[in-house]
């Protein structure tokens, strides 16, 4: 049985193009935010969203709603973003200072409990950007986008018990590195 | 952590992706456990974290430049593809500088057209000079992945080039 957004999505296959629209608006600030947050460059992750959704557009005719449509999506997004996390990697444009965009880290200490929600989140996006890359996209699908073990592995092309694991590896991480920050 | 309890089995608690069975044993456990529950209020601790993370918002024109971005892929994909929309460029040229293997350039004897004329291009490279009024038509009689078709920087008075259409088979012998 297909979700909505899955129904959506085959509507606009057989010619509804407002279903697109409200699908479009449904998934771009979540497939930017998740973009954002695995290649770490607001501009190149609206091009790389953009990319995403040109590919469901374009290949409307062969969509099958195998899976929820969200897995459908992010499988794509991950995808695009290996891609371009492996492009600048060769080209060596991946550097702390890209980490630093993303909100550098006050060195005064003080416990996570009493931080306010800005110095959190700045801590927390950057020790999501030092995550090995699948430990990044499943932990951020899981805590941001709210996609259960199967759609996760779905979207990451992996096992449930994969998705398991690198979520315990990430939230592990993530914890050490905010405890230190303390 | 001095429990051995296995961590991903908490996480999955955590999560609610546990069977109702194993989660009902879990939650016993943590009641006991005090390893156990700082790790399930570290995590929660976590997941308000994650809960200050700000969506992030695309621009006002972000939809409008996909449509725009479709409609040129559209309109690119109804012209000739690659070297066939180089040929239907309507420049001035005076000469075709065409590296090939297996061209035929036909000049149809239309009254607007030079006389009939069809070369075969037997070699890697050949170039074939024209009028400036006349009107060429190239047939591509060998796969596109064979050849391809250079300018001259020097042309500017061949009229227009045209591509009748693809020929898949073996060229006319």
């Amino acid at each position: 049985m297909p979700d909505d957004d899955a129904r959506l999505m085959l509507a606009f296959q057989a010619g509804d193009r407002r279903a697109f629209e409200t699908l479009f608006a449904r998934f771009t600030p979540r497939v930017l935010t998740f973009l954002t947050r695995m290649v770490r460059d607001r501009a190149r992750a609206e091009e790389l969203t953009q990319d995403v959704f040109v590919r469901i557009h374009n290949a409307a005719d062969r969509y099958e709603a195998k899976a929820k449509f969200s897995t459908y999506v992010f499988g794509i997004a991950h995808n695009l973003a290996l891609n371009e996390l492996a492009r600048a990697h060769r080209k060596h444009e991946q550097s702390r200072s890209d980490l630093s965009e993303l909100g550098a880290v006050d060195p005064s200490p003080s416990p996570l409990e009493k931080l306010d929600a800005e110095r959190t989140r700045e801590r927390l996006e950057k020790a999501l950007g030092e995550l090995p890359e699948r430990q990044r996209a499943a932990v951020l699908l899981r805590s941001e986008e709210g996609l259960d073990y199967e759609e996760i592995a779905g979207s990451l092309d992996t096992t449930v018990a994969s998705v398991k694991s690198l979520l315990h590896r990430a939230r592990e991480s993530l914890l050490a590195a905010l405890a230190e920050d303390e | 952590m001095d429990c051995k309890r296995d961590r991903e089995e908490l996480s999955a608690y955590i999560d609610g992706e546990l069977a109702p069975a194993p989660r009902a044993e879990l939650e016993s456990h943590i009641q006991a456990c005090a390893s156990c529950r700082a790790e399930v209020a570290a995590q929660d601790r976590l997941a308000e974290a994650f809960a200050s993370l700000r969506e992030v918002t695309p621009p006002g024109d972000f939809e409008a430049r996909f449509w725009a971005r479709i409609a040129r892929e559209k309109e690119a994909a109804a012209e000739p593809a690659g070297w066939r929309r180089w040929l239907t460029w309507p420049r001035a040229l005076t000469a075709a500088a065409v590296t090939a293997l297996g061209l035929i350039l036909l000049v149809p004897a239309a009254s607007q057209h030079a006389p009939g004329l069809r070369i075969r291009l037997p070699h890697p490279t050949v170039t074939a000079d024209a009028d400036p009024n006349v009107k060429v038509d190239v047939k591509i009689v060998s796969n596109p992945k064979d050849y391809e078709l250079l300018q001259d920087p020097d042309m500017d008075a061949i009229s227009e080039v045209d591509v009748l259409e693809d020929w898949d088979d073996a060229p006319p012998s």
